[in-house]
């Protein structure tokens, strides 16, 4: 087989995956959200009238058998129609892809900032990890993994907003509103990341190529950079794909506490008001990028690692 | 705590060059526990390799061949350290050397093939890379030069295509290859001294004996270099080596030149391992394998350390055996070897 055809073999077959991903993803939180209540009554007040409530029903097409509505769903999936917002009556995935941008900029701030530490971190833990210092800054790491994302960001406001009243906690108004945000974020993904990265380094230090490129005269720095470093970042890139999927509810949790405009905290409104078409675009659109991080890591990975890479000649 | 003024247990037999690696009174041990006396692998190793000739250091396995190979690049694993002894290459001691000079010798008057090319090669690094590392820390020389020096290196060894190779990855080469690698790796930088530990155990028969080939060529053909070669099988030291020490217990036992040792063992040891050595001669002969096992590195050394396993023990053998003075170059640590004793 040909480069061309085995990519598009292989292109082909991650295509399908997404589609059955979605459509079951979409199925399940179909019924799932239907489950949690009936908008028209949520919507219409406590005190309505009955004959308001199967108004806004009809409306809404919610009066339909539940198989009907299902097929309508769907049907309209495959056009990308969400339908539109039962609380503002806007369009649900123009709602979402508005609010895109200020998700995808927090996590990738996130990413970045996990990146520039765990790396540096990790490596110093893994490069000589029965040292007492080390000892104490594991174990450090270690109960900060266990500290759930909301607190650190409700720490942080206190520290820096309320008492030091250097930063602003509320909405994307720029760099300084970025920083707390992106670093609860980041506090996510940190710990494991770090721990994950020692590892890998520790093992990479007790193996045969290092002792042959000390027997070349390398140093203690040239044998963690050189040698030890580029094997474990390696092994933990294939971890981001999979902590993604983690990165994207930090992120709901992170963008109520800031009230950060991404569309994690639609998802968390929508949820609460049964905006059942929000809801679903917000979630197709959480599948849709985790997938593609998870496709694009292994991309990623198959370029960067010489084992995986294609023999051009 | 260095011993000094030992008599050199091996004197010069044939019109080899000047002494390149000497090694005398050498004691490697692994502190014990709570302050309790080191584990000693190595007890009072004597060992000259001159210019132009190679070494066999032939042991079974826990005999503390590996470790004076070890103890020769500064690479002893923690917390294992010299004890006492020296180590010497023209004339200078190495056991006081700072971690930097180490790193100044090895790769450049040091060189070392390892055992295992499938594990030894950093699989995210190209050969070019790999080589172009070693060759940039030890020769001043231009960027522009180190692909041709390390192309040169590979051609050196046997490695056809040399050029494309430069680019390749470990995992695209045969583990032939590999060691082919990692033996262009230890000599690219023209070391005074080559270490090899086990370079062929790890390789199909067939490879094996192309890389012993190779080694034996490239050893003698180094100029002004030793080679030291570190193995448990007499036949592999018998093909590649002019002469012999036979290592046991951490100590040595019988040295002398190889085709000496082999015809006339006079270590009980010796004869046992030869005794155990398949041979296809078309001479039907039973291998007798050496009864028992050979003792940790934790065993008492009071007595002769091969005693128990020792067809001709008698009650002499309860005092260890000093290596006795070289005669012909050859030297042997037994209270019953030849001489009529």
């Amino acid at each position: 087989m040909n480069r061309g055809a085995a990519l598009r073999a292989a292109l082909a077959k991650r295509l399908t995956e997404l589609l059955v991903l979605l459509f079951a993803i979409s199925t399940l939180l179909f019924f799932l959200l239907r489950l949690g209540g009936d908008p028209a009554m949520l919507m219409a007040g406590d005190e309505a009238d009955p004959e308001v409530v199967a108004l806004i029903r009809a409306q809404y097409g919610l009066d339909a058998p539940l198989w009907v509505q299902y097929l309508r769903y769907v049907v309209a999936m495959l056009s990308l129609d969400f339908g539109t917002s039962l609380s503002t009556g806007r369009d649900a995935l123009g709602l979402v892809l508005e609010r895109l941008g200020s998700t995808l900029l927090l996590a990738g701030l996130a990413v970045a900032i996990t990146t520039a530490i765990a790396v540096p971190l990790g490596a110093w833990l893994g490069y000589r990890p029965e040292r007492g210092d080390r000892q104490a800054v594991n174990a450090v790491v270690f109960v900060l993994q266990g500290i759930p994302g909301y607190i650190v960001g409700l720490l942080l406001i206190q520290l820096f907003v309320v008492e030091l009243r250097w930063l602003t906690s509320i909405g994307n108004q720029g760099l300084s509103s970025w920083i707390l945000p992106s670093f609860t974020l980041a506090s996510f993904l940190v710990p494991k990341m770090v721990r994950v990265i020692a590892a890998n380094v520790a093992e990479a230090m007790r193996e045969d190529y290092i002792r042959t490129a000390r027997a070349t005269g390398a140093s203690g720095r040239e044998l963690l950079l050189f040698h030890a470093l580029p094997n474990a970042v390696l092994g933990a890139t294939a971890l981001i794909g999979t902590q993604f999927a983690f990165l994207m509810s930090g992120s709901l949790i992170t963008e109520v506490i800031f009230a950060w405009p991404g569309f994690g905290a639609l998802l968390v409104a929508s949820v609460t008001r049964l905006d059942f078409p929000v809801v679903q675009a917000a979630v197709f659109m959480i599948a849709v990028l985790v997938f593609l991080v998870n496709a694009g890591t292994d991309v990623l990975f198959s370029l960067i690692d010489p084992r995986l890479r294609r023999q051009t000649a | 705590m260095i011993e000094t003024a030992r008599p050199a247990a091996i004197a010069p037999v044939t019109a080899a060059g000047r002494p390149i690696l000497e090694i005398e009174g050498l004691r490697v041990g692994f502190p014990g526990p709570g302050g309790n006396p080191p584990t000693v692998v190595l007890d009072g190793v004597d060992l000259t390799i001159r210019q132009g000739e190679i070494l066999g250091l032939v042991g079974e396995s826990g005999s503390g061949k590996s470790m004076l190979a070890l103890a020769a690049m500064g690479l002893l694993p923690a917390p294992g350290r010299v004890l006492s002894g020296a180590i010497r290459i023209e004339g200078r001691d190495l056991t006081s050397l700072s971690e930097r000079a180490w790193q100044q010798l090895r790769g450049g008057t040091l060189g070392m093939v390892f055992q295992d090319p499938m594990t030894g090669l950093n699989p995210v690094r190209s050969i070019g890379a790999t080589l172009g590392e070693s060759i940039r820390r030890h020769q001043r020389v231009a960027a522009s030069d180190v692909a041709r020096i390390a192309e040169a290196a590979l051609r050196a060894v046997g490695i056809p295509a040399a050029r494309e190779r430069l680019s390749a990855y470990p995992h695209q080469l045969s583990g032939g290859l590999r060691q082919r690698v990692m033996i262009a790796l230890a000599l690219v930088n023209r070391p005074r001294v080559i270490i090899a530990d086990e370079p062929t155990t790890a390789l199909d028969a067939t490879i094996q004996a192309q890389i012993l080939d190779l080694l034996r060529e490239r050893l003698h053909h180094a100029e002004g270099a030793g080679g030291l070669m570190i193995t448990h099988d007499l036949g592999v030291a018998a093909e590649v080596c002019d002469r012999i020490a036979v290592i046991y217990h951490g100590r040595i036992v019988e040295t002398g030149q190889t085709r000496e040792v082999l015809a006339d063992p006079r270590h009980p040891y010796t004869a046992g391992l030869l005794a155990a050595v398949p041979r296809f001669d078309g001479r039907g002969r039973r291998l007798v394998p050496i009864p028992g096992q050979p003792p940790g590195p934790a065993a008492e050394r009071i007595s002769c350390s091969f005693r128990p396993r020792c067809a001709r023990a008698s009650e002499a053998c309860s005092a260890a055996p000093a290596l006795s003075p070289p005669v012909q170059g050859r030297s042997v640590a037994c209270h019953h070897s030849g001489g009529g004793q």
